[in-house]
């Protein structure tokens, strides 16, 4: 992976024009679109078949299209295509097509942010790793008695998979900063629709956790956005992000988000060093 | 060892520049037109606030016999009313407006053979608790048994 060893860029312009040009490992991004993929199908997959969608006939195609579409970007048929098209399909899903196919489903921000990251990912060479797609290359080059590919591709793109977790745990916690939040009411409403009914109960205990949670989830989301781009606090913070979606996850119907945002921790670690790792833990054939 | 890639060309490059500005300026700056600035007709821009629509709907309700010297007596309105709290049932024990605070409180009256109770009613919102009722109103006089 030499393609992406770091030439010290001293201008803006340089500096812009290396990312631009940035290649490196696409193990990350493959299994990224492994991950996502299967998200795609369990998140939308059981609404979009035909025994649920009889009518009408454009809402029809647009299913078969959508689940033809993830079923290729998992495996790995034509990644690019593949994932471009499911990232299609998922933005409409999550952006518009609820209000036009009358479902009676609102806009889901969790649904937002899975479509988000597979269009972040169908920007990435997803498909030069762990897929059908590199596999044909491989024999190809064997059968033609040309050297195997290395697993790099272009990574100009990659950034912008962080940038899109960092704005949604920035944005999360811009919207907790309120006097109202802070002081626990609207843990206190969401703890009460989801578990305890109209009477919550009044002891101290509760209400400092209900606070201690309130304002440790701020801190936290506003940590995630920062920190997870340093090196330094990285693993800590993938650790508390990890934890910290575990419980929403035994807590509240949040499905698949909390696994879309634990997946797209990989995309603020440097691919060609997920490349090496994987590398290193890759066992050897008996 | 394999060929290395060609090298970009100029207008590829433009083009990734072009496509790294734009969809990164649609996921800084989106959210906080559409969030923050509240602008959520715009629907094509990404928005993020998770949970903001759970429990909105969900009230916290006390409920007090009251005598007429004034004093307040709490009341457990779950067990007066035989309600259960095992597993499910304790989110079944759900008040979801001021209308429906009263109903219960006039079952209450009913139930008790009580002259005066009374509640303190709390609804939520997007941001914070909400007074509805504030033990203003008998719900066990014709007035208040008629809904409100």
């Amino acid at each position: 992976m030499a393609a992406d060893a770091p030439v010290q860029a001293t201008s803006l312009r340089e500096r812009v024009t290396q990312q631009l040009k940035r290649r490196g490992s696409t193990r990350s991004a493959g299994l990224l679109r492994i991950g996502l993929a299967g998200l795609a199908m369990a998140k939308w997959g059981q609404d979009l078949t035909f025994d649920q969608i009889m009518a009408p006939a454009w809402l029809v195609v647009f299913g078969a299209v959508t689940l033809v579409a993830s079923c290729f970007m998992l495996v790995g048929y034509k990644s690019r295509i593949a994932t471009a098209l499911t990232a299609i399909c998922a933005l409409a899903i999550a952006f518009g097509i609820n209000v036009v196919a009358g479902w009676q489903r609102g806009f889901s921000h969790h649904e937002a942010a899975l479509a988000c990251s597979i269009a972040m990912l169908a920007l990435q060479p997803n498909g030069g790793s762990y897929s059908v797609d590199r596999w044909l290359v491989v024999r190809d080059a064997q059968r033609n008695g040309r050297p195997i590919p290395p697993e790099e591709g272009p990574l100009w793109a990659w950034p912008l998979m962080g940038l899109l977790v960092s704005c949604i745990y920035f944005y999360g916690g811009v919207v907790k900063c309120h006097w109202g939040y802070v002081r626990g009411d609207r843990l206190e409403q969401v703890l009460m629709s989801k578990f305890l009914g109209s009477e919550l109960p009044r002891v101290m205990w509760l209400k400092a956790a209900i606070v201690g949670s309130a304002v440790g989830s701020i801190v936290l989301e506003f940590a995630l956005a920062f920190g997870l781009w340093f090196k330094r606090f990285r693993w800590p913070l993938v650790a508390a992000g990890a934890l910290f979606h575990a419980v929403l996850y035994e807590t509240m119907t949040v499905y698949t988000f909390s696994l879309t945002m634990v997946f797209m921790y990989l995309s603020y670690f440097h691919p060609d060093a997920v490349h090496r790792e994987l590398e290193r833990v890759h066992g050897p054939v008996r | 060892m394999s060929q290395p890639p060609p090298e970009p060309t100029t207008g590829r490059l433009l083009a990734r520049g072009g496509v790294l500005v734009v969809v990164g300026v649609w996921l800084t700056v989106g959210p906080l037109i559409r969030g923050t600035l509240d602008q959520d007709h715009l629907k094509w821009l990404p928005r993020w606030e998770m949970f903001g629509g759970w429990g909105r709907d969900i009230c916290d309700v006390r409920y007090y016999t009251v005598d007429p010297d004034g004093t307040e007596h709490p009341l457990n309105w779950v067990d007066a009313l035989g309600r259960s709290r095992e597993g499910h049932d304790r989110r079944r024990n759900s008040i979801n407006s001021n209308r429906e605070a009263f109903r219960v409180g006039v079952k209450l009256c009913k139930a008790l053979k009580a002259d005066d109770v009374r509640a303190r009613v709390r609804c939520g919102s997007r941001t914070r608790w909400r007074r509805r009722e504030w033990m203003q109103h008998n719900m066990c006089s014709t007035e208040a048994s008629g809904g409100r």
